[in-house]
């Protein structure tokens, strides 16, 4: 039953983040570079919870975007998961309650995914300009995730916190 | 806690086993392409609306931002006459085209004409891709409105790209200024051949890469590119945009370019899609 709550509330929180990049980020007149939402999800989850969920979350929110974007099923999928799979091995060396850890974990993944699509896009067809890619399109993304991590890890914590206490009562209550 | 004891598998072998996972679901979608698009294709089905509604949620609130009664009206005019332009362009461009087919065709009899007013349904733009690295849209139109592959996409009187994958009720549209795009083309003037890519490097500065153009060919600077009568999928004549920089290469056997593109793919909301499709001899030999 708890267990299911958790599972419902994370699907939920995933989709809502989809939308709010592929909906709301990406059509905005406003804003030019697109904040990567689901990686932020990805990181706070695996980031909070271990190994385990950070591979489920990244499964979903990967293979959402292989579905909404154009590419090749399995291509986001593969980095998201891995993306979630570190954050779950970093979850018992640092403390997630600080913002600082996950601002620089944040930091860190988001140049692995830049890098990730230049290598295996743009690399392998001979588009040997890094530097440019770098400045012009890695950079300005990370950093425009890194600014709303404060805000998304903010809230995905207290949802996880409220998840966790809610958990612990019901788990009292059959002990 | 205790069920999970039961078929605990260590976390490092489930990576293995998703990642190549993965790497299978690659090589489905690479050597089957469609394979998987009925499951891609229902969840974009149901995604669309959503996205549609998201997107008038977007609009509206940069509309806010602004906050100008007047300007909002002005702006539905704008979109009003900017549509409206673009199917004057699209006129003004075949009239163009016409004449000089015209003289083609007196210089050469019993030519037949190659195109005619093509017939076109107007669409709006829903999605953007969502990352930065790419340059494909989705279109609030699909196999119900008889969008299908392989149809071209314009807007101001320009080629803006193709439609790659189409659902019920939407349809991906690859734009030439994508990385990944590459168009036959050829100059209006005199009807040599070349190749416009897009290179998301270059299109910061406004600007796409012609290449592959003979060296002796009459291609020059501010030359109309119009897609090619030999290209598989783009119809014929369609404007591309006005070559610049021409310079002859390393190589010494070929010319090449930049090309300024007629749409201003940076303010794209609503675009045509041709609904004739281009028909290739291969078709018509089996």
């Amino acid at each position: 039953m708890k267990r299911l709550k958790r599972i419902f509330v994370t699907a939920l929180i995933i989709f809502a983040g989809f939308l709010l990049q592929f909906g709301l980020f990406a059509n905005s007149p406003i804003i030019d570079t697109v904040p990567n939402i689901l990686l932020i999800i990805t990181v706070a989850f695996g980031f909070m919870n271990g190994k385990t969920q950070g591979m489920a979350v990244g499964f979903a929110c990967g293979l959402l975007v292989d579905i909404a974007s154009m590419s090749l099923v399995g291509f986001h999928m593969a980095i998201f998961i891995l993306i979630g799979y570190v954050n779950g091995a970093l979850h018992h060396l640092l403390y997630s309650d600080y913002i600082l850890f996950p601002l620089i974990v944040t930091t860190f993944c988001s140049f692995l995914y830049g890098g990730y699509i230049y290598v295996f896009q743009f690399l392998i067809r001979n588009r040997l300009d890094f530097v440019y890619y770098m400045i012009h399109i890695i950079l300005p993304e990370v950093i425009y995730t890194v600014v709303l991590t404060g805000v998304v890890y903010q809230i995905i914590s207290s949802v996880n916190y409220r998840l966790e206490e809610a958990e612990r009562r019901s788990a009292a209550k059959f002990v | 806690m205790k069920d999970k004891k039961k078929f605990s598998l260590p976390a490092r072998y489930v990576l293995f086993f998703l990642m190549l996972f993965c790497v299978a679901l690659l090589a489905v979608g690479y050597f089957r392409p469609g394979f998987l698009s009925p499951v891609t294709g229902v969840v974009n089905s149901i995604l669309a609306p959503m996205q549609k509604g998201l997107n008038r949620l977007g609009s509206s609130f940069a509309d806010t931002a602004f906050d100008y009664q007047s300007l909002e009206e002005a702006r539905a005019e704008n979109q009003q006459l900017k549509e409206e332009l673009a199917a004057l362009k699209e006129d003004i461009g075949n009239y163009q085209q016409g004449q000089v087919e015209l003289q083609e065709l007196r210089e050469l009899f019993e030519l037949k004409g190659q195109y005619s007013d093509y017939e076109t349904t107007g669409a709006r733009i829903i999605q953007k891709d969502a990352g930065n690295w790419y340059h494909s849209f989705v279109i609030d139109k699909g196999e119900e409105d008889g969008i299908a592959v392989d149809m071209n996409v314009i807007a101001d009187g320009g080629l803006v790209g193709i439609v790659t994958e189409v659902g019920k009720n939407y349809a991906k549209v690859r734009s030439i200024i994508d990385d990944d795009s590459n168009v036959s083309a050829m100059s209006l003037n005199s009807g040599d051949a070349c190749i416009v890519s897009g290179d998301l490097q270059l299109y910061s500065e406004g600007s796409l890469r012609i290449s592959y153009i003979d060296k002796n060919d009459n291609i020059w600077d501010d030359d109309k590119i119009v897609t090619s009568n030999i290209s598989d999928k783009y119809l014929p004549n369609i404007l591309i945009g006005y070559a610049k920089d021409i310079q002859v290469d390393s190589n010494n056997v070929t010319k090449s370019g930049y090309l300024i593109p007629e749409v201003d793919f940076g303010h794209l909301q609503t675009v045509l899609v041709i609904k004739t499709l281009k028909v290739t001899g291969e078709e018509n030999q089996s």
